[in-house]
């Protein structure tokens, strides 16, 4: 730790934040110092290996120095054993405090923070990136010191055989780091060839693999099996040179190994026939030299190690620092009522402007309907009205209060949300069917509220009832009767206003019938905000808005609007062909 | 582990293997046990000479067999290397030619994701086989060849060295059997993790709105702890693997030296031949552990290699059949019966699908519509009855063929990654002119946005087409459909999903495509239908009504509903 402290003080300044990453993710220091302890005394016994190795070898035939030789394997093999399983825990809980943290964060960052970063990809961070980056720490913080205190104290010992051999240790230092950095550099380009051509071939295939029908619909058969001959040729020749690669390694260190092993033996036995050393201290002297050789290789690793880990941490690092939803109110305050008010609100995605100047009411309990094309900007105003995105300009009031000033707490608890393609985690279909509910639910209330969505007649049908698992996503169910499940879930929550988001889009003509219905039937006097392509809906509700590239084009019923809006008349212009065809 | 061995040659037969340089390996691997050896009586020699004086050839003899050593070290690193890779590619093009060649229902059973891994990291693990071969060959060999020597050393050490051996096997054998359990909860517990986030993660947003957040962290701090749990008991049992290892050193010395010092003070061995014996015995014993890991490393990949000779075994998509002779023939349904695995999904359809006309199926979801489709493109056969073209059974006809006269547009990531020309021209074998391709271009109202695109007919349409709008995609399928001119046209819902301006776009482009070809259209909404020449109304797999729309309008409930649905705001 001692040795972080200092090059954080180096004035570098990403040492700074690293050093402030690692206050952030929870270590747990009382595993590392116990492992720490443990890996000092490993070294420590490592030690006296040479000398006890080098009794037996000299061919001494006396009982007391076998008897050692087994007792100090006996006491190597405890402290091995300690070493390595104490190290386990320290680096998994480390793992774990990273995954903890992350996802603690990854639930309460702001919105928009994923619009520029996937949160699917952002899993590997917690999955991947926690276990290298806390393996290699671990190994730092437990090794990097006893390693030093190890070398140290063999070089010491071999000077009190012989200064001279002491240096002859170091002749080969500077090949060695030469060479660790410069394999080290290569291995990463090879690796990383290895790596995208990988992700190349995988890509392929699973586009391929999920787009199977239409190469057979175009009889493309031939010509997709040269593509994926010419991806997998590509993998095989990034194998092939991590395979030379490991041919020059094994050349390089055979060598360096090789010249090692004659400096020490030239030298010691150039100063053994003089007569400075015995026979004893070259043997310990020759195994030691190989010891310190790894000691040395060690010391190097730790330091391109610490830089692993730095690369490693970089996007948990900028994951961590991304801003949070905080709640920088403290006392809430209560709306009056739940009558909802934009007022000129404009807001932009980074430099793409979302909405301009837009400003219109939703009264409480009547239905409005948020139509307009694609990017026009309908999600962003739900999103503003439940407090995910700040507005650049303007105000988003729910009872007078903006919502801005009410805790996260308050604002959400009067929202219900509806998804296009519901959004059901997998469980049970009790389990479902409570998300998010925060308090206990008797069954009798979940058949109730079923019973009002006809999800009832669903459950019925499943020979487990509530206890039926539900597929992630709810894949196990058609689309109409995940809408059914979660409008009950919205029923049961009973809040004030119901956001939805697209909520017939996904389904067919008939289903999308029934959805609409049961939407207007469940909730009559709750507020309706409902986002839409879905033409037919717009003449049941009380409000149309309809955006066109982020400017409010009109505000008003179905009368008002028909005739008077360009942009709506746009809109509903492909539903007269069939308005004609009916009559 | 013979039925393994059996499954393992299974999935290499007819494949091209470098049977040369799988004998070559082998035969640099003897090489370097041999040298391995030698190399240790060589340094016995030196200790022995180094008490008397040192001796300058044995140093260069040392020198010379490290060098040696070093060299087949290399030989073998590359060589094996080779073949391991070799043998990867070639599973790897042997499994990605069948799964081209796989009748398209194989698709529907397995996950797509898993059936990636095939070609890419399960084919690894297939060619691991021979690897894993070579390496228990080598043990065999290098530790028969060191009890050789430890023989010759001297006979009763090497006899009693001998006991050292079951001890490993059994250490070996008790370490597999806890990994493989250990081993199987750590990974269902990061399975389970992993499963958790892939979901959560794209629920953020709900998670956010309903204000879980605090529940959602604590489910995953449990998976973590669990997880985390399994990963250190599973650590915990190496230990029994390294403690039992070095229990063996010591046993190694014990035989070594108790009895070894007893001899050299008879004067039996020397000191250099008593540490040799003892460096040895050490590797032997090494050789024999790292037997026992190959074997439990087979075991391992075997289950692997079982799901590639599964699908190896699928029969493919037959080839045979005769060229289509005519352009274009009625469609007739004879009796249809279509079961997907035990639901049946297709039941008694009769009717005929007119040539050069349109005819739109209309229905709930799960009714058949797209199974329709694929009984039609002959992606699956039908159960029972037949499907006729004009007069003869499709299934007459050779595959390629048949399908070479259809184009589907369906709703659905329609695009592969690739430039806007590539996909335009996809599965087009004759050569197109750069006036063909803005012709078409402009037939599928894509010609102005492509201009308009940088790079134009080069540029990317990004992984499933991202970079384009959903309607800029739909109507480069659209241009492709035309590319390929076919005689019969299928519509899946090619307009759903999209918004009303974009919708507009698509179907004045499809309306050009649908220019004198026979159409089926599967219809979200009734504006598709009602130029249909014929609508078939398809309800829980039976066909409920056939006619025109006018006919539909004033005697089938359905289509009236769907009708009045589909054109609510017009009342």
């Amino acid at each position: 730790m001692s040795e972080k402290v200092k090059k954080a003080e180096t004035g570098k300044g990403h040492w700074h934040s690293f050093w402030n990453l690692l206050k952030k993710i929870h270590l747990p220091w009382h595993w590392i110092i116990i492992a720490f302890l443990c890996n000092f005394c490993y070294n420590k016994v490592m030690l006296k290996l040479p000398t006890v190795s080098a009794g037996l070898m000299s061919g001494s035939t006396d009982s007391k120095v076998l008897w050692d030789a087994i007792m100090f394997y006996v006491l190597f093999t405890i402290v091995l054993c300690a070493d390595v399983a104490l190290r386990s825990p320290a680096r998994h809980i480390a793992a774990r405090n990273v995954r903890r943290v992350v996802w603690k964060k990854m639930l309460h960052i702001r919105m928009d923070y994923y619009d520029s970063n996937d949160p699917s990809d952002m899993m590997s961070v917690i999955t991947n990136d926690a276990t290298t980056a806390t393996e290699l720490l671990v190994e730092f913080l437990v090794g990097f010191l006893p390693t030093v205190y190890y070398a140290v104290t063999a070089l010491k010992t071999i000077s009190s055989y012989n200064v001279w051999l002491m240096l002859s240790v170091f002749i080969l230092l500077p090949v060695k780091i030469i060479y660790t950095v410069f394999v080290g550099r290569w291995q990463y380009k090879t690796q990383f060839g290895v790596f995208s051509q990988i992700g190349n071939l995988t890509a392929y295939l699973a586009e391929r693999v999920r787009s199977l029908s239409l190469i057979k619909t175009y009889t493309n058969e031939e010509k997709e099996l040269k593509n994926g001959e010419n991806a997998a040729y590509g993998l095989f020749d990034a194998y092939m040179q991590v395979n030379k690669l490991q041919c020059v390694v094994s050349a390089l260190s055979t060598l360096i190994g090789m010249a090692q092993t004659m400096a020490v033996m030239v030298f010691g036995v150039i100063l053994l026939k003089l007569g400075d050393i015995t026979l004893q201290q070259w043997i310990a002297f020759f195994m030691f030299s190989s010891t310190l050789s790894t000691s040395f290789d060690n010391l190097i690793n730790y330091w391109m190690n610490l830089k692993m880990i730095q690369g490693t941490l970089a996007r948990t690092s900028h994951l961590l620092m991304a801003p949070e939803e905080e709640d920088t109110v403290k006392d809430t305050k209560k709306p009056e009522g739940t009558d909802i008010v934009f007022e000129n609100v404009s807001f932009a995605y980074g430099d793409k402007k979302a909405l301009k100047n837009i400003s219109f009411q939703v009264p409480a309990g009547s239905s409005t309907a948020i139509i307009g094309l694609c990017g026009s900007g309908k999600t962003t105003s739900l999103s503003l009205l439940e407090h995910f995105y700040e507005p650049s300009e303007g105000k988003v009031t729910l009872g007078g209060v903006p919502v801005s000033e009410m805790t996260l707490d308050e604002l959400r608890g009067y929202m219900g949300y509806v998804q296009q393609g519901a959004d059901i985690f997998s469980g049970t279909a009790r389990e479902a069917l409570t998300y998010g509910l925060h308090r206990e639910v008797s069954d009798d209330e979940i058949w109730k509220a079923a019973e009002k969505s006809g999800f009832a007649e669903i459950l019925r049908k499943w020979e487990s009832g509530l206890d039926t698992p539900v597929a992630p996503g709810g894949t196990s169910m058609s689309g109409g009767q995940r809408q059914k499940l979660v409008l009950t879930r919205e029923f049961m929550r009973d809040t004030d206003i119901l956001l939805l988001d697209e909520p017939t889009s996904a389904l067919d003509a008939a289903a999308s019938k029934l959805v609409q219905d049961t939407i207007f039937e469940m909730f009559p006097n709750r507020t309706k905000i409902m986002v839409t392509h879905d033409l037919s809906l717009i003449e049941r509700v009380d409000q149309i808005i309809v955006l066109h590239n982020g400017v409010l084009a009109g505000c008003g019923n179905y009368s008002e609007l028909y005739g008077n809006c360009e942009a709506f008349m746009d809109l509903i212009a492909a539903c007269e062909a069939e308005k004609e065809a009916v009559q | 582990m013979i039925k393994q061995i059996k499954g393992y040659t299974k999935i290499f037969k007819g494949m091209k293997l470098p049977w040369l340089l799988l004998f070559l390996v082998i035969v640099i691997c003897m090489i370097r046990s041999h040298v391995e050896v030698e190399a240790i009586t060589i340094t016995a020699s030196i200790i022995d000479g180094t008490q008397n004086s040192i001796k300058t050839d044995e140093l260069i003899r040392y020198i010379e067999f490290q060098l040696i050593a070093g060299i087949i070290t290399i030989a073998f690193t590359y060589a094996s290397g080779l073949l391991l890779q070799k043998i990867n590619l070639a599973v790897r093009l042997r499994v990605w030619d069948k799964m081209m060649h796989l009748p398209t229902s194989y698709y529907d059973t397995d996950n797509v994701n898993e059936l990636v891994t095939r070609v890419t990291t399960d084919a690894d693990c297939a060619g691991n086989y021979f690897q894993i071969l070579i390496n228990i060959f080598t043990a065999v060999y290098a530790g028969i060849v060191a009890y050789q020597k430890l023989f010759s050393f001297q006979f009763q050490m090497a006899l009693a060295s001998l006991l050292i051996v079951p001890v490993v096997v059994g250490i070996t054998v008790l370490y597999g059997k806890l990994t493989f359990r250990t081993g199987a909860v750590a990974r269902t517990r990061l399975a389970a993790m992993m499963g958790y986030l892939a979901e959560h993660v794209r629920g953020l947003r709900l998670i956010k709105s309903f204000r879980v957040e605090e529940e959602e962290r604590m489910k995953a701090d449990d998976l973590f702890k669990k997880q985390c749990k399994a990963d250190i008991f599973l650590s915990y049992t190496s230990m029994i693997q390294l403690g039992g290892m070095e229990v063996v050193g010591c046993l190694t010395i014990v035989v070594s030296f108790v009895l070894g010092s007893q001899m050299v003070a008879s004067g039996e061995i020397t000191v250099g031949k008593l540490i040799g014996f003892y460096t040895l015995c050490s590797m032997a014993v090494a050789r024999f552990a790292t037997l026992c890991t190959n074997f439990g490393e087979f075991s391992k990949n075997a289950g692997i290699v079982h799901k590639i000779g599964q699908i190896l075994e699928v029969p493919n998509e037959p080839e045979d059949g005769c060229e289509m002779d005519v352009a274009d023939a009625d469609i007739i349904l004879n009796h249809v019966n279509f079961s997907y695995q035990t639901a049946s999904v297709l039941r008694d359809l009769n009717c005929s699908i007119p040539k050069r006309k349109v005819t739109a199926i209309v229905g709930t979801n799960g009714a058949g519509k797209s199974t329709l489709f694929k009984l039609l493109e002959r992606m699956y056969n039908p159960t029972e009855g037949q499907i006729y073209f004009g007069n003869k059974d499709i299934t007459d006809f050779k595959l390629s063929s048949w399908r070479k006269s259809f184009a589907i547009v369906a709703q659905d990531k329609p695009l592969l990654s690739g430039t806007i020309r590539e996909n335009i021209m996809y599965g087009v074998e004759r050569q197109v002119s750069e006036e063909e391709l803005i012709h078409v271009a402009k037939m599928a109202n894509i010609y102005d946005f492509v201009m308009n695109t940088p790079g134009q007919f080069d540029a990317e349409v990004g992984p499933g087409g991202s970079n384009f709008s959903g309607g800029q995609q739909q109507c480069i399928a659209i241009a492709r459909a035309m590319m390929r001119n076919p005689d019969y046209l299928l519509l899946d819902e090619a307009t759903s999903n999209l918004d009303v301006k974009s919708e507009q776009q698509v179907t004045a482009a499809l309306s050009n495509l649908m220019k004198g070809r026979t159409t089926i259209l599967i219809a979200h909404n009734y504006s598709a239908t009602v130029f249909a020449d014929q609508v078939i109304v398809l309800c829980d797999g039976e066909i409920q009504a056939v006619g025109t729309p006018e006919e539909l309008l004033k005697t089938n409930e359905y289509y009236r509903t769907f009708a009045k649905a589909g054109s609510g705001v017009a009342k």
